[in-house]
């Protein structure tokens, strides 16, 4: 699956130069240092040739789910992107190039032969993925790449290796490191993280793809800009090694988050209240999610000096690995259960507050899903699914529809007491159900007086055990409808069955 | 499903999506309490003294002002000022006093006179009958009768509204013209289309000769219609020569008259015209009047459907080119009922404040305990404040008949004269305000009479009320925070330009505990000039204030007492309704930076101030 962003024109092939001289690399603080975490073995590159030898091409054959009719197939697509070996027979790549694959092909570097792999570990939040082929004596003389230890810096010459559009071969292009920020990722949508911009040409195909400093690896190619020249990204070291520092259990966990909005101090009134002097320091704590990291420990109006010993400014940012960043990107470095400190400013009084980390609770709902076939329930006509970006999308709704739904639901607790949103996305038209095509994309209330938490309580609602102990009219409510949908339990059984057939839905739900 | 397409850039962290929304197919009255174009205070208490006139024939007792009697009067043999009223072609002589008109240009009738006027010196306006000065006979006298050349008038309007997210400026605005009829004293009815925000208005004969400005004397938003009269006396002399056109009986579905209008001014045109049906859209009722053919006129809106020489309906609005909707004459009445005593902008039709949902699903109807062939809406939801919570009517509760009509299984009930209509619609039109109506309602299968007050209070009690038309909108600006209450229209507004914002998207959800806490007009801050007193906080637009200092903000003239208390502090703290929650802004620096937006951007920062003397 490609990224939406489209990539500017075809790559210039240019001659690969001999490398700069490195420069000794500052100590790493939160970040592991990435070798460890790799293990990578002695037979590593000793030369750029070398190291091209371990890039290869990933060709995959993916099924992209149906969300609209979600009991259907969904459609095969064919693609393709770059991998680099990291370990012997484990190549990285992006997880957009291998996300809803089927089946999977790895193509050496100058080889036309395919073999076989499958995706070993997958951070769809962080778009970086591992995969495997099945058969790894083709690939014992083949060097594993190296990483870097630390972020590049700005205008150090850099190349992007990779099988982009425009040829089968292998591709080089060069730039520069243009610019470090924290922008959002399109794979998964609606999650930044932090990414080096470089003028290298990364065009489709170069997808996964290791960008060199020499003959180490300084970045992970994977998206550009839409009408912009010459600006491609990459993802760089941190990231990567925050994800196999993860998998090192065996599992990869989400990224946490610290649950608080901060809100830059700069405002003269602002500061005067907090009691805070005319020195550019110190941020507010805006909001706190109900139920993230920092409920109970931050509330609104502290006054964050510093984290973790980090000096906090008053727009937000530290200093990490010296480069200033925002303060969010030390918990884009940490994992599940990892404790952090802030030195806070509260009601006048300085004090010490520690949050366990944890992910942001029903991310997911804002996020592009992968991997997994679509959830629903379809009853008499009526098909429910939980609220997603993927449903959202596929089924051309308004999003003003929600937002306040999903601001209940993420930011104030409500997937506290939920499991998911629930929305009735369609109404396939039957005598049991007419009348009732109207009722729009709406998130379900209440089944029969009792108010849904999630899809299977939905599903459980709806087809009780005991299918006596219905009564004689299921009414289902709606956030913000006109009236219940009223549906007579007599004809349900008849309804259900004819509805099956007629409209060909082999399963009616999948929880 | 889809009906409509826009992008939209959602809170779910700056996504853009192709997004299409469905709409639901509600009964009408789901529109219904939100339609109403006005409620201006004032005038609400308008409608109940109107009520009184039923005695048309006092009129020339009292000294009322200009509109109608003439037109009510007609019907009533018992009036004798009328037939005198109609006569006396030089109407401008009863209108104004002095009036010593330039004599009109040729065109129309030339029983010269109108100097006539220097007879009337009596000036009063009720002159219809006392005017024993021979002057206005030489008028065309009894015989005259109207003709499209003599009662019709041509009219230009020109009107702004205010730009609701600046409110400091007035809109592009536009221009249209239309026609009006002469109804004797100086008045000119016409449809009020954008009258009540006119910047400027004209009057002239038909053929465009005798321009003179016009002022709106009255208008009904609800039922469509407004008077505008010269604004200069001596202007009076435009209608020399003219004959009011009396107004005659309401037609019902299937009768048939004549469409009036001109062609070029000077051509007289009557075109045969029947009316097919009626149409209740928004607040206003109509009959829906098919043409002969398609005729060549200068204007519709504003042409009069004549029958008998007298009027039994107005255009207001076109369908198509042969097709027109026409305010029926018993509407026409109501409107002139009101006039003397009413003045300015107001909307007379009451609003029930109810949401109805249809019953044309079987199942559901089963579910309620409503028989196979009863009829009847779904009360789905009732608002706060409104007559019919007054009465007693609550959400799910069924209404199976309007006064002693039935409703049929598709929410429609008879309407004497306009066929059938919604039973919403039944319930605004079919009793004038400030009466009872009688409402047949149903609860599990229970059914009960209530009487329901015919008010508007489902406008003037909500939580966000309309503008009223025409007026400059209320604002604050203070330190580069522009302040406004939300109103309904501002609310719509800020809804599509600003992309749905939370802290508005919550107002619909909070109303109930805003309503407890004794808010009765929101207050937002709309917009956020950057200066330094704002440094930081310029994305918080489209915010709500709930308090100043920690005092709660009910509604703005509180708050604007709140902002101008003097305290000892230089920093004035805002909570809002989205984090950070609460900011803080520097008296100083508020108003240093108050004299630099005075200066270059905003010269008047309130809206009740005068605009200060430039240097």
């Amino acid at each position: 699956m490609k990224s939406p962003f489209c990539f500017s024109i075809a790559a210039v092939l240019v001659p690969v130069t001999a490398t700069a001289q490195q420069t000794p690399p500052p100590p790493p603080q939160e970040a592991v240092p990435v070798s460890t975490a790799v293990e990578a073995v002695s037979t590593g590159a000793r030369s750029v040739r070398d190291a091209y030898r371990g890039i290869v091409k990933i060709e995959i054959t993916n099924l992209t789910p149906d969300y609209e009719t979600p009991w259907q197939t969904g459609r095969y697509g064919r693609g393709n992107g770059t991998g680099f070996m990291v370990q012997p027979g484990v190549f990285m790549t992006n997880a957009h190039v291998v996300a809803n694959s089927e089946r999977l092909y790895v193509l050496p570097y100058a080889d036309a032969r395919k073999y076989p792999a499958k995706v070993k570990y997958v951070a769809h939040d962080a778009d970086l993925a591992l995969v495997e082929v099945e058969d790894k004596k083709a690939f014992e003389s083949i060097p594993c790449l190296e990483f870097m230890d630390r972020l590049p810096r700005l205008e150090e010459e850099v190349r992007a290796v990779g099988y982009p559009m425009g040829g089968t071969r292998l591709s080089v292009t060069r730039g520069i490191v243009s610019r470090i920020d924290t922008i959002p990722y399109s794979h998964p949508r609606n999650i930044e993280h932090l990414t080096v911009q470089i003028d290298a040409a990364i065009n489709p195909g170069n997808s996964g793809g290791p960008v060199l400093l020499g003959d180490r690896v300084i970045g992970v190619a994977f998206q550009g800009l839409r009408n912009a020249d010459a600006t491609g990204y990459m993802i760089p070291i941190p990231v990567i090694s925050r994800f196999l520092q993860d998998i090192r259990d065996g599992r990869y966990d989400k990224y946490v988050d610290f649950g608080a909005r901060f809100f830059n101090l700069e405002n003269p009134a602002m500061r005067a209240h907090f009691g805070l002097p005319d020195d550019a320091t110190g941020s507010l704590v805006a909001d706190v999610v109900k139920g993230g990291s920092c409920d109970g420990v931050l509330q609104p109006g502290d006054v964050v000096l510093a984290v973790d010993n980090h000096p906090v400014d008053s727009s937000c940012m530290i200093e990490l690995n010296n480069e200033r960043v925002k303060m969010e990107e030390m918990a884009d470095r940490r994992f599940a259960g990892d404790r952090v400190t802030f030195d806070i400013l509260r009601s006048g009084q300085k004090m010490q507050v520690t949050a366990t980390l944890a992910p942001l609770p029903a991310r997911d709902v804002k996020l592009w899903s992968y991997d997994e076939r679509p959830r629903y329930v379809e009853f008499a006509g009526f098909v429910f699914q939980p609220l997603n970006l993927n449903v959202v999308q596929a089924n051309d709704m308004n999003p003003a529809d929600f937002m306040l739904a999903v601001d209940d639901f993420m930011n104030r607790g409500g997937a506290q007491k939920k499991k998911d949103l629930v929305l009735l996305t369609k109404v396939l038209p039957d005598e049991v159900n007419t009348r009732c095509e109207d009722f729009g994309n709406r998130v379900v209330t209440k089944v029969n007086g009792m108010e849904v938490t999630g899809l299977a309580h939905l599903h459980e609602l709806l087809n009780p055990e005991d299918k006596s102990m219905r009564p004689e009219f299921v009414t289902i409510e709606f956030d913000g409808a006109s009236r219940p949908v009223v549906l007579e339990a007599a004809a349900l059984d008849a309804a259900n069955e004819r509805i099956r057939n007629r409209y060909n839905i082999h399963q009616t739900s999948r929880l | 499903m889809k009906i409509y397409r826009y992008s939209l850039l959602i809170a779910l962290a700056g996504l853009s999506l192709c997004a299409c929304k469905k709409t639901e197919r509600t009964a009408p009255e789901a529109r219904k309490h939100n339609d109403t174009q006005q409620t201006a205070p004032a005038e609400a208490a308008k409608p109940t003294p109107t009520a009184e006139p039923q005695a048309e024939p006092q009129p020339t007792a009292e000294p009322q002002p200009e509109p109608q009697s003439t037109a009510e009067a007609q019907p009533e043999p018992a009036v004798t000022p009328e037939p005198q009223a109609e006569e006396p072609a030089p109407t401008p002589a009863e209108s104004e006093p002095p009036a010593v008109p330039p004599t009109e240009p040729a065109a129309a009738e030339t029983p010269a006179p109108a100097e006539p006027t220097a007879g009337e010196p009596t000036a009063t306006p009720e002159t219809v009958t006392p005017q024993p000065t021979p002057a206005e006979q030489p008028a065309p006298a009894a015989d005259v009768a109207p003709t499209p050349l003599n009662c019709l008038l041509s009219v230009r309007c020109v009107y702004h509204s205010y730009n609701l997210i600046r409110p400091w400026e007035l809109d592009e605005g536009d221009e249209s013209t239309c026609c009006g009829v002469y109804l004797g004293k100086g008045m000119v009815l016409v449809p009020p289309w954008n009258m009540a925000n006119a910047t400027y208005v004209e009057l002239s004969r038909t053929d465009g000769s005798t321009p003179v400005p016009a002022r709106v004397a009255y208008c009904d938003l609800g039922i469509g219609l407004a008077l505008l009269t010269p604004v200069h006396p001596e202007d009076a002399a435009l209608f020399a020569n003219m004959q009011p056109l009396p107004v005659g009986e309401p037609q019902s579905v299937g009768d048939s008259a004549e469409m009036w209008g001109t062609i070029n001014g000077v051509t007289p045109q009557k075109v045969s015209a029947v009316a097919e049906s009626a149409a209740a859209k928004g607040s206003s009722l109509a009959l829906v009047c098919k043409l002969a053919h398609i005729p060549s006129l200068d204007e519709r809106r504003g042409a009069p459907l004549v029958k008998d020489g007298k009027m039994v309906g107005m255009v207001v609005d076109r369908r198509d080119e042969q097709t027109t909707e026409c305010v029926n004459a018993d509407l026409i009445r109501r409107f002139l009922e009101a006039a003397p005593v009413g003045s300015g902008v107001v909307n007379s039709v009451p609003v029930l404040g109810v949401e109805f949902s249809p019953l044309t699903d079987p199942v559901f109807r089963k579910y309620l305990k409503i028989g196979k062939e009863q009829g009847g809406l779904y009360v789905n939801k009732v608002l706060s404040g409104s007559a019919a919570e007054q009465a007693g009517i609550a959400a799910g509760d069924v209404l199976t008949a309007v006064e002693d009509q039935p409703i049929d299984v598709m929410g429609n009930c008879s309407f004497p004269r306009y066929g059938t209509l919604p039973a919403g619609d039944c319930c605004r039109w079919l009793k004038k305000p400030g009466e009872m109506l009688t409402l047949t309602v149903s609860r599990d299968g229970v059914a009960r009479e209530v009487q329901v007050p015919l008010n508007r209070d489902a406008c003037d009690k909500a939580l966000l009320r309309e503008m009223k038309p025409g007026s400059r909108p209320p604002y604050v600006v203070w330190g580069g925070l522009v302040f406004q209450p939300i109103t309904r229209d501002l609310h719509d507004k800020v809804m599509r330009v600003a992309g749905a914002p939370l802290p508005f998207l919550r107002l619909v959800k909070e109303e109930q505990k805003l309503r407890e806490a004794g808010v009765t007009e929101p207050v937002a801050i709309t917009m956020i000039v950057p200066t330094p007193a704002t440094l930081s906080y310029e994305s918080l637009q489209c915010n709500i204030v709930r308090e100043v200092n920690g005092k709660p903000v009910r509604n703005f003239a509180e708050f604007k007492a709140l902002l101008d208390e003097p305290t000892e502090s230089d920093i004035v703290s805002f909570t809002i309704s989205s984090a950070p929650y609460t900011i803080y802004m520097s008296r100083k620096l508020a108003a240093v930076a108050d004299e630099a937006i005075r200066r270059s951007a905003i010269p008047v920062l309130r809206s009740d101030e005068a605009a200060a003397p430039q240097p």
